[in-house]
């Protein structure tokens, strides 16, 4: 029989460098998980990932017990690596710090995808735009 | 007591990744996000800082961003940002809570101070014996019991990890032994093998966090006297010379990358103890203990995780990138 789902909680954790100040330690916590065992599992699965933030899907059990599942990084994350920024504008409107191609938009996408509500690639694809202009970077092509 | 601003803002698809991602460029120490609902989109993401002065300027940066989202026409209405200050006290209670008395074998039981151990789990020893190591460590009589107060340290018996370790060491220490602890967590491997018998333990962890949380540990065991825990890594001035045994629970790049430093403070007839690693990480760091010049003398699986004790192989002895100095010391 499935175990009884106590909660869902959806984080943003660097890769490999889970530690238990706050989100871990205060969403797993207040459930009556201890963080570092969340730390020590999630740290072991993603440090081949090391500079990347992770997004990660955990379900909390009555029993206290959990499982999670890890997705793949932030669009916005990837957009950054492409365009080779360290940071995105703070003011997408009025300046724009970066381009990407269509390319690597595409690449993205399929990466993404899995992750994404998207019916397609190109809608997909659509999907990183927007989130290309939220963060003042072009899309060439 | 740590202290953070949680600062919380509600998103759309539209605008949640700018968000988080500002949240991220501005120094929080993670974010969480709202579970959403059946589309899987959420609409607050929630990010947290140290409660200390700068934090509002991080705020002006945010509502700026949100500013121009909404002239991209990205956004509508008002940046909705809320604040509150959590503290640590908010939530360790509510997991500490569950921690109770774990039996990691016949001998040896790990237990919160608070926690009462059954009858039949008695201390076999008290915590504050004179001198136990100079006698026999007790087997399998009684249990002994190990007392942590979880904390922010790794180590409060409940993880596969730290019962393998713990088993290993229970199995392997001798009357007299000196014990390096890397990653002490806890301390809890340093005070169950000081328990066991070893004459002394030094820790060392790179999180200066749980420094102070393994000396509670210590001195609520009793053997604050042969347990020392420093903030550091392997080249800290405490690491003296050489070890019968070295524990280590952590990671597998972790434990890769010290091979040498192991070795360089391992007695010739000393033996390593090591886990941390998933049993699917377990060939590869096989492999290189072997190409470190280990020889695995046992290994052993608990859930999802693997533990191993090694030896220096013979005739190959694995030697430091610093080199040992005939005084044994590397």
């Amino acid at each position: 029989m499935a175990k009884k789902i106590s909660t869902v909680i959806k984080l943003q954790v660097p890769a490999g460098q889970a530690n238990p100040a706050p989100p871990v330690g205060s969403a797993l916590g207040q459930h009556g998980v201890n963080p570092m065992e969340f730390c020590k599992v999630f740290n072991a699965k993603t440090n081949d990932q090391m500079g990347l933030i992770i997004p990660v899907v955990i379900t909390v059990y009555a029993d206290r017990s959990f499982s999670f599942i890890t997705k793949t990084p932030p669009a916005a994350v990837l957009l950054k690596r492409e365009a080779g920024l360290a940071k995105a504008s703070g003011e997408p409107n009025r300046e724009k710090v970066g381009k990407v191609t269509r390319d690597q938009v595409r690449q993205i996408a399929e990466l993404k995808k899995p992750d994404l509500n998207a019916a397609d690639t190109e809608a997909a694809m659509r999907m990183i735009e927007g989130t290309a202009r939220s963060m003042g970077i072009e899309v060439e092509g | 007591m740590r202290h953070w601003v949680e600062v919380t803002i509600t998103v759309s698809p539209e605008t949640e990744e700018a968000i988080v991602n500002a949240f991220w460029e501005l120094g929080s120490s993670g974010v969480q996000q709202s579970a959403g609902g059946r589309t899987g989109a959420s609409d607050r993401v929630t990010g947290f800082w140290p409660d200390r002065p700068g934090v509002n300027e991080k705020l002006h940066r945010i509502a700026r961003l949100w500013e121009e989202l909404r002239n991209l026409g990205m956004a509508d209405g008002p940046c909705r940002i809320s604040t509150r200050k959590v503290s640590e006290d908010d939530w360790t209670g509510k997991w500490k809570a569950q921690v109770g008395p774990v039996r990691i074998s016949e001998g040896l039981t790990v237990a919160p101070p608070w926690s009462e151990v059954p009858r039949s789990d008695a201390p076999r020893s008290k915590p504050h014996q004179s001198e136990p190591h100079k006698s026999e460590p007790p087997r399998s009589d009684r249990t002994l019991v190990v007392r942590i107060n979880p904390g922010t340290g790794f180590g409060t018996g409940g993880h596969e990890t730290t019962q393998l370790c713990l088993r290993q060491l229970e199995k392997r220490i001798r009357p007299g032994d000196r014990v390096l602890d890397v990653g002490s967590g806890s301390g809890v491997l340093s005070i169950a093998a000081v328990l066991l018998g070893a004459s002394r333990a030094t820790g060392i962890d790179i999180d200066p966090e749980t420094i102070g949380n393994a000396l509670e540990n210590a001195r609520l065991n009793g053997v604050a006297d042969r347990v020392d825990v420093h903030a550091g890594r392997l080249d800290h001035p405490a690491v003296d010379g050489r070890y019968r045994i070295v524990v280590s629970n952590i990671s597998a790049a972790s434990l890769t990358a010290m091979l040498p430093g192991f070795a360089a403070h391992l007695h010739p007839g000393g033996e390593l103890i090591l886990s941390g690693l998933l049993i699917e990480e377990a060939g590869a760091f096989e492999a290189s203990l072997a190409s470190g010049g280990f020889a695995l003398l046992e290994r052993e699986t608990q859930g999802l995780w693997w533990a191993g004790a090694a030896v220096p192989a013979t005739g190959q002895m694995a030697t430091g990138r610093s080199g040992n100095g005939p005084d044994g010391k590397p």
